[in-house]
């Protein structure tokens, strides 16, 4: 699971969850893949991400401490910035682990890369 | 050609990466068969057009490249992953002088089809994610979690290319697919039985008319398709006539009087999502195809730009 998918993922197939986003995550294994550095791929992909949620969450697996809660300004022309984005979103993979669900707490396993969003109760 | 058939491999034993031990596929994730290839075939007459009549509309920034994107792809019930695999290669490949790109991400709820569909990305060099999951319930929804940019205007969902090819043969009244439990590691039999009613149970369930699943997909997707996003679904012929027939129900029951954007191949489907009445679905024939005993079609379901 990259963070670009944690970015779209909510509780809220558990019954009486309002908004059940973000899911922290608890992570015990990451994978780095590598994959081909696109300036423009990356300077848009950010208008279609929650910031904000993006960059706790890479905070939670460890990642992006250098990151703000804001965008800087003029992120466009930044390439360095735009490269560690890059990485976070596309090349940093939670392998194992659990994404909680905030108002519930209710825990979603994560294995082999694929997070468990079924409501199984 | 745009969309070329993924390479992929229906033998058992194959090793999901280095790292990790062997696993074994189960023989029961859904094989690709002619509906696989006749939902190819359509993206193969459809998606190039799609994106530049439509798609490259969410461009807002006028810069130096006129490409769209990136976009977000999303399949339901990827079992294999054909077409997941598919439509990924084609975005770093043939699609690249007209989209920057896209994430693909693939939902299955029988855990076998997850990984299975993650070894044929693997395969055909494409990366995507997979997630267990039912349908679209796994989303967040725009209006609970807006993104960076604060506009006012209505709040469309993140989806710009949905795929399914829904469990479409009819069932009894009610049948559901069996909603997968936690499996015990520990009771292998228990697990094997447990998996085997999961992923047998996975193409029952469409209902009386088999289009109970895909009309859960449409009322999540009115929901959470992009403003200009498009749903590539599957059907055979009673299962587009049952969508007609409720369609006609709703209009009788209605006391107003609009006027419907319907015409031979296309239906309006104004039933589905939140607030069906604002965003009304057309539903559009792409594809047809005769195998034996059934009668397949793809259909693509969109907004219309100019409604207003």
């Amino acid at each position: 699971m990259k963070l670009f998918t944690h970015n779209m993922l909510s509780s809220k197939v558990v019954n009486g969850v309002k908004v059940g986003y973000p899911l922290r995550i608890v992570a015990k294994d990451i994978k780095i893949s590598e994959s081909e550095f696109d300036k423009e791929f990356v300077k848009r992909i950010i208008s279609k991400i929650n910031w904000k949620v993006f960059v706790n969450a890479a905070k939670q697996i460890g990642y992006g401490k250098d990151l703000s809660e804001e965008l800087i300004n003029n992120y466009e022309n930044n390439e360095e910035y735009l490269k560690k984005v890059h990485h976070l979103l596309m090349e940093v993979e939670v392998m194992n682990g659990e994404l909680i669900c905030p108002e519930t707490h209710r825990v979603f396993p994560i294995s082999d890369g694929v997070p468990n969003l079924l409501n199984e109760d | 050609m745009i969309i070329n058939t993924p390479a992929y491999t229906v033998s058992d034993n194959i090793p999901l990466d280095e790292n990790n031990e062997e696993f074994i596929t189960a023989p029961a994730v859904y094989e690709p068969s002619e509906d696989t290839f006749l939902m190819l075939d359509v993206l193969e007459l459809d998606l190039e057009q799609v994106i530049s009549t439509r798609l490259s509309k969410t461009n807002k920034v006028v810069d130096s490249t006129a490409k769209c994107g990136p976009l977000l792809v999303v399949e339901l019930g990827s079992g294999f992953g054909i077409l997941t695999a598919a439509i990924s290669k084609a975005f770093s490949d043939t699609l690249s002088s007209i989209a920057v790109g896209a994430h693909c991400i693939a939902i299955d709820m029988n855990p076998t089809a997850c990984r299975k569909t993650i070894m044929t990305c693997k395969l055909n060099d494409v990366e995507v994610d997979a997630i267990r999951g039912d349908l679209l319930t796994w989303m967040r929804h725009p209006e609970t979690s807006n993104v960076n940019n604060g506009s006012n205007k209505e709040v469309y969902g993140p989806i710009d290319i949905l795929l399914f090819n829904p469990p479409y043969v009819r069932g009894p009244e009610g049948e559901q697919a069996p909603t997968p439990t936690v499996i015990d590691a520990k009771d292998k039999e228990a697990n094997d039985r447990k998996l085997a009613s999961i992923e047998d149970g996975a193409w029952l369930g469409g209902g009386p008319d088999g289009v109970d699943v895909l009309k859960r997909a449409l009322h999540q997707a009115a929901d959470l398709l992009s403003e200009y996003g498009v749903f590539y679904a599957l059907m055979i012929d009673y299962n587009y006539n049952a969508l007609v027939r409720d369609e006609m129900q709703a209009r009788r029951d209605r006391t107003d009087q609009n006027i419907y954007h319907d015409d031979l191949n296309s239906v309006e489907l104004t039933t589905f999502g939140s607030s069906p009445a604002n965003r009304p679905l057309i539903c559009t024939h792409i594809l047809s195809r005769k195998v034996p005993g059934e009668n397949l079609s793809v259909y693509r379901i969109y907004r219309p730009i100019d409604f207003n």
